[in-house]
């Protein structure tokens, strides 16, 4: 009785697991694609920064003070863009804007670790997806208005893309960084940047890091940079880490947790990415290829 | 390369015939509502607002007009230098108050029409913008209460090509049907650039000045001379194109469209030139292909 009881468990699992993965497959992109795509398209021009402070009802809530600091290192991470972005001879200008309301809708799965575990299914992705349309839905009543804003308004919001067309007709900008910034829990950090290689929806960050340097990271990842740092093709792992030792030793791409940002650059090959550059140097070629991602 | 082809993936000129012959390119030239690139030139856009792209805000419609501006701009220097005169003006649909256009697309991209090369679906996408234009035929208004004599009987197209261009003195009127995608990639399409039996109008999915103005040449007869996988149509000699005007628009993408330029082909097409070398001979030749756009578009 026992032993059927198990290969009926084990049938079910089976067939789970097996549905799951006619649902989904892995898809090899070529980091080029997401070069100018999706809201934030090139690092260029007006840039919206939008943080949303998420925590649980009881548990690690966000206190003024915190967000303050947090907010500072937003600051600090967007000051060094521009500041880089100078260097170079873009105009660049990040305005930084927190919503006045932090949302109490905690994290997707309830715990950060719960939430990195979800992205690895394509059923998971969907909930963290839709978890965040849920923020994004509830923050509409607490928007500050802005004068600038011109007819037609959005008149509903039905999720993170509405909440960003919003905004951007508010602040008159074309690109819009959505940030949500979550706590670390006993889970430890939750960070991930998603929809950065698709069009299906809208890309957005979610964060418990806060120092400068990675907010940078990840807020360029969305403008279609490349991380040099987890390069995950296993195939091409030792060649890629090597060319990046080489040439990209300081990019903020290959270190996203440098203690001092100020030691830390933008290399020629993120600037080709984020739109700064019209052209790559050929060498780099190996490190356009080989992105996987899940798809449906 | 592979950016390049992206954005030359939203210029398509739209058979509305689906055999596979092969055609003379030159047979756009000097024919359709867009006839030759000079004079009065008015483009009326329309912002079409639809369930499955995004609704047009304020900024996305003052951005997409700053587009527009800037590819009249470009296109009107283009012809001074080329000694010819071109006065574009951008009319446009509807009122400050209600400036769009509601009605539902029947794809959800516009892309999925032409990704089989399946012409019905294309007929499809040809049918939503018939509807449109009926309707907005009926706001726009001659003086006096003048109207357009009942027969011959003409499409809402026609009608709309007519009557603007009476109320603007035009030579040419071009019809830009707009839809938002502020974040989705999807591609721009030409109808009836290449028929005879209806008014040509472009679908504008971006708004991107490179991509408008590569739009309105193919309407007044410009042939896409880009390599590759989106070129609706596979050409004989394209290498000579790339060799002799390599800063041709028509030819590759452009970042900053003011680098690009208007050379003696396209000129020839768009009938700023009234000869062509015959060495050209080769790049009219063109011939559609069966399928279109392969699934890396998605």
């Amino acid at each position: 009785m026992i032993a059927t009881n198990n290969l009926k468990k084990l049938l079910y699992s089976l067939i789970v697991i097996i549905t799951a993965l006619a649902c989904s497959s892995i898809k090899e992109i070529d980091n080029d694609w997401a070069r100018d795509r999706n809201i934030c398209k090139k690092l260029t021009g007006d840039v919206l920064v939008y943080t949303i402070f998420v925590s649980n009802k009881k548990l690690y809530p966000w206190d003024e003070n915190e967000m303050k600091i947090y907010l500072d290192s937003v600051k600090t991470a967007c000051n060094w863009i521009e500041s880089e972005a100078k260097k170079n001879g873009i105009s660049l200008n990040i305005k930084t804007i927190k919503h006045n309301k932090a949302s109490l809708k905690g994290a997707p799965g309830k715990s950060n670790e719960s939430a990195m575990k979800m992205l690895q299914s394509m059923q998971g992705l969907t909930k963290v997806n839709k978890h965040y349309d849920g923020i994004s839905k509830k923050m509409k009543t607490s928007v500050v208005k802005q004068k600038t804003a011109l007819k037609p308004y959005v008149k509903k919001i039905k999720g993170k893309q509405s909440f960003a067309a919003m905004l951007r007709n508010q602040h008159q900008c074309e690109s819009v960084v959505l940030l949500f910034a979550h706590k670390r829990d006993k889970g430890g950090h939750i960070a991930f940047s998603l929809n950065t290689l698709n069009n299906s929806d809208i890309e957005y960050l979610v964060t418990s890091f806060d120092n400068p340097s990675m907010i940078s990271y990840q807020i360029l990842e969305l403008f279609g940079a490349a991380s040099l740092r987890h390069p995950n093709n296993p195939r091409k792992q030792s060649a890629i880490a090597e060319h990046v030792k080489k040439h990209f030793k300081d990019d903020i791409m290959a270190n996203p947790m440098v203690s001092r940002i100020e030691e830390a650059n933008i290399g020629d090959f993120t600037q080709y990415l984020i739109g700064w550059k019209n052209e790559y140097d050929p060498i780099h070629k190996i490190l356009m290829k080989g992105k996987r991602v899940r798809v449906k | 390369m592979k950016n390049t082809l992206h954005y030359l993936a939203v210029i398509l000129i739209t058979i509305s015939c689906s055999s596979s012959k092969e055609i003379d390119a030159r047979w756009a030239r000097n024919r359709g509502a867009g006839k030759m690139l000079k004079g009065k030139t008015v483009v009326y856009n329309i912002f079409v607002d639809t369930k499955t792209t995004l609704y047009w805000t304020g900024f996305d419609i003052k951005s997409t007009k700053d587009s527009l501006n800037k590819s009249a701009e470009w296109l009107e220097d283009q012809a001074k230098k080329n000694g010819q005169e071109l006065d574009i003006e951008m009319m446009y649909y509807g009122t400050t108050v209600k400036p769009t256009f509601k009605k539902n697309i029947p794809y959800k991209h516009v892309y999925e029409a032409f990704s089989d090369g399946e012409f019905s679906k294309e007929s499809k996408l040809n049918k939503w913008v018939t509807g449109i234009l009926k309707k907005v035929n009926k706001t726009i208004k001659l003086p006096n209460g003048e109207k357009l004599p009942r027969k011959p009987k003409i499409s809402a197209g026609e009608a709309i090509v007519k009557k603007i261009k009476k109320l603007r003195q035009a030579d040419n009127v071009t019809i830009n049907i707009l839809v938002n995608n502020y974040y989705i990639s999807d591609i721009s399409a030409i109808f009836n650039a290449m028929s005879n039996e209806d008014t040509e109008f472009i679908i504008t999915s971006g708004k991107n000045p490179y991509n408008m103005s590569t739009l309105l040449l193919s309407v007044y007869g410009a042939q896409s001379l880009a390599d590759g996988a989106y070129n609706k149509y596979k050409i004989k000699n394209i290498q000579l194109a790339h060799t002799d005007f390599p800063n041709d628009i028509m030819v590759k993408y452009f970042n900053d469209i003011n680098q690009a330029e208007i050379n003696d082909y396209t000129a020839y097409l768009i009938g700023w030139k009234e000869n062509i070398d015959t060495k050209y001979v080769d790049l009219f030749k063109i011939e559609p292909k069966k399928k279109l756009l392969n699934d890396s578009y998605k």
